[in-house]
């Protein structure tokens, strides 16, 4: 066979996508796009920073009134930073997993409802 | 279908494929979401039938290209404009159908499954039935000769192009061709013996 016959042979292999696949597409990116915003809040950085800036604040207020040379009780200082730090870092982590474990669910619900 | 027509601008249209694309490329990064469309709708056929060239199955196919769409939509703020878009989006197609192949053989052999073959009068074959032999025919070869076969013949890339969206060698793909031409004729005799000539 020559080659010229084969391309046109293969030339009439082409398979069409089925009917709904570009409204099935535009709805899934519609979807995620929809859910990229809802989960805004629960985001890695939003959380961060919210904690980052509470964490701030109670170690402040904690030397500052209670801890402090001149608190009420005297504690030394770099025990209780490294465990207000790991607190603070257990805390993102359980918010983080948890929000992604419900964006999964709230995912897969969307996906099933709206295949 | 008429609508797309009518969404491209004249400009598009007379534009070559390439600059049709980078133009589809520009509007969706300036946010027209009706760009995305018609740009997966020029593309999706092609695209279909090189992941089904690897995946041997229609329905797993088209959930990779929904995939790989979705891809595309979230990185097309990343293409450069140094090359086509079809070698990006092939490329994409590629790499994702294989690691879904990759993934499927650990559950199942996929060259295990038979595909049905079409009962015609064979002496008067319609297109659609001449398409139905020569996908069945393509679907009996091994992945990567049916690709190329796609990628030369259906695509009419050049060497150098499908060495860039497959990652394989110059001499793999040419003795991959070969091989995939004499097979692909082997496969379509079996199928049509001397009604082979209604092909043409």
């Amino acid at each position: 066979m020559k080659e010229e016959e084969l391309k046109k042979i293969i030339s009439k292999s082409t398979v069409a996508t089925s009917d709904d696949f570009l409204n099935h597409l535009m709805h899934r990116i519609d979807t995620e796009k929809e859910l990229k915003k809802a989960s805004f809040l629960g985001s890695f950085k939003s959380v961060l920073i919210a904690c980052s800036f509470l964490g701030l604040i109670t170690t402040f207020v904690t030397y500052k009134f209670f801890l402090g040379t001149e608190g009420i009780i005297n504690v030394p200082k770099g025990p209780i930073f490294v465990g207000i730090t790991l607190i603070l870092l257990f805390g993102i982590n359980s918010i983080v997993k948890t929000n992604h474990k419900l964006l999964k669910a709230k995912q897969k619900k969307l996906m099933y409802y709206n295949p | 279908m008429d609508w797309y027509w009518h969404t491209l601008s004249e400009s598009d249209l007379k534009n070559s494929p390439v600059q049709r694309d980078y133009e589809l490329i520009r509007k969706i990064n300036d946010g027209d979401a009706s760009a995305f469309r018609q740009l997966v709708y020029v593309h999706k056929d092609v695209s279909l039938s090189l992941a089904i060239s690897i995946l041997k199955d229609h329905n797993l196919a088209e959930d990779v290209l929904q995939d790989v769409f979705v891809k595309v939509y979230h990185k097309i703020h990343t293409f450069k404009f140094k090359s086509s878009f079809t070698t990006w989006l092939y490329r994409i197609v590629v790499n994702t159908s294989y690691n879904e192949l990759k993934k499927r053989k650990s559950t199942f052999a996929l060259d295990e499954q038979t595909a049905e073959i079409p009962i015609v009068d064979k002496s008067s074959i319609d297109e659609a039935d001449q398409k139905k032999y020569i996908n069945l025919a393509l679907e009996r070869l091994r992945p990567d000769e049916s690709l190329l076969l796609r990628l030369f013949y259906l695509s009419e890339l050049k060497i150098k192009e499908i060495e860039k969206i497959t990652g394989f060698k110059t001499s793999k793909i040419k003795v991959d061709l070969h091989r995939g031409r004499e097979n692909m004729l082997f496969e379509l005799k079996q199928l049509l013996g001397p009604d082979l000539k209604h092909l043409l």
